[in-house]
């Protein structure tokens, strides 16, 4: 298995939903530790910070290590779990998933119950069921099973799903590609960064909740106070039947993306112009994509004291926010190409006139 | 990255320790949907 697939299966088998990423953060500590001197703000995210030939200007490259899961809320007498979704679920893709509750006496297998289409009448079976009347079934018959099973309320839910290599070879298949493709690529750049100099010092950073509100984001970005960022994120591929092309014409392997819009960030456009410039002088192939319902940490690091030069880089996935996204090997090792030749760019001078 | 589109400003984000005070028997209150005022 070579290096990098090794690490997406890693960090994406890892669990960590929002406000509980201490897994994945220790999968990050495993491969930061050594590239850098590895810090951690005081709720959670963690930073690695390279200094290069020049200790400034300092450049941030956030990658959220968070992924969307749920929170045991209630249980019920008949022993099933109510829960709250902590990021943006899809109602459609919850039933008859499994789960892992993570409680203080180890993970609980289960399932988001589904009424079976032989009780449902024909007008209910076209209704789609709102998570607020879905459950999460362990097995149990009775609270009292429940709590001898561990289940707590706040304990932790996450998706249930392997990392897999598709037919193709190329293609992969898990969990949690939003974003742990980010936080893989924060520690692909940071080690090709080791053989070779750049004039700047670089701190990459794994945030946590961004999806619930950019929330590590806007505590890191203090922590570091950068002239300069770029975030690393699972993008949408379009390349699905029912997307049309003037909502996603980003395709799977057709190269990185360069966000040029999202619903809280427009990106410093010198820097979006550098990242295309340089691809096109490497040649490596990059597409434009926009998302007009849905955010990036970049909207809390662009604000951070008066501004911050910001764009996001992309790795397209399909079925993001599901349990099983899919996204192209050549975008990955594209995008990384194209991060270490920007970065390497990125001195006193060039990030300076971003701003003028 | 986050389905949350709203702009900043109209998320309001309160300390926990509020939030027990003003709705005193609640627990939990772990995404900003539930903090909307």
């Amino acid at each position: 298995m070579d290096a990098v697939i090794e690490l997406l299966k890693e960090l994406t088998e890892a669990h960590g939903v929002p406000g509980y990423e201490a897994p994945v953060r220790a999968v990050m500590h495993k491969y930061l530790d050594g590239l850098g001197e590895v810090s951690q703000d005081k709720i959670g995210s963690i930073i690695c910070r390279k200094d290069g030939t020049a200790q400034s200007p300092r450049v941030m490259l956030a990658g959220h290590m968070d992924e969307i899961g749920f929170m045991v809320k209630h249980i019920t007498d008949e022993g099933f779990l109510s829960f709250l979704p902590l990021g943006g679920w899809f109602d459609q893709v919850l039933l008859g998933q499994r789960v892992i509750v993570k409680t203080s006496q180890g993970d609980v297998v289960g399932v988001i119950g589904a009424k079976p289409p032989h009780l449902l009448p024909a007008d209910e079976r076209k209704k789609p069921v709102e998570k607020k009347d879905m459950y999460i079934d362990i097995g149990a018959s009775s609270r009292e099973e429940v709590q001898a099973a561990g289940v707590r309320p706040g304990d932790p839910v996450v998706p249930r799903a392997d990392f897999t290599i598709l037919a193709n070879g190329k293609t992969y298949l898990s969990k949690a590609f939003d974003n742990r493709v980010g936080s893989a690529l924060v520690i692909s750049v940071l080690q090709e960064l080791q053989k070779i100099p750049h004039p700047n010092s670089v701190y990459g950073v794994a945030t946590v909740m961004e999806e619930v509100g950019v929330r590590g984001a806007t505590t890191s970005v203090r922590a570091i106070d950068p002239d300069v960022a770029i975030v690393l994120e699972s993008d949408i591929a379009g390349d699905v039947p029912g997307i049309k092309a003037h909502e996603s014409s980003v395709k799977l392997g057709k190269g990185p993306t360069i966000m040029i819009y999202d619903a809280r960030m427009i990106p410093n456009l010198l820097l979006r112009d550098l990242l295309f410039e340089t691809a096109k002088e490497l040649d490596i192939p990059v597409q434009v994509s926009y998302v007009e319902g849905g955010a990036t940490d970049g909207a809390a690091i662009h604000l951070h004291g008066t501004g911050v030069p910001t764009v996001v880089v992309g790795v397209a996935a399909r079925h993001i926010h599901s349990h099983s996204a899919i996204l192209h090997r050549d975008d990955y090792d594209n995008a990384l190409k194209l991060l270490v030749a920007v970065v390497k760019k990125l001195d006193a001078d060039t990030v300076r006139s971003l701003t003028e | 990255m986050t389905a949350d589109d709203r702009p900043q400003a109209a998320v309001c984000l309160l300390p926990s320790a509020f939030l027990q005070f003003i709705v005193p028997n609640s627990q939990f209150f772990p995404t900003e949907a539930q903090c909307l005022i």
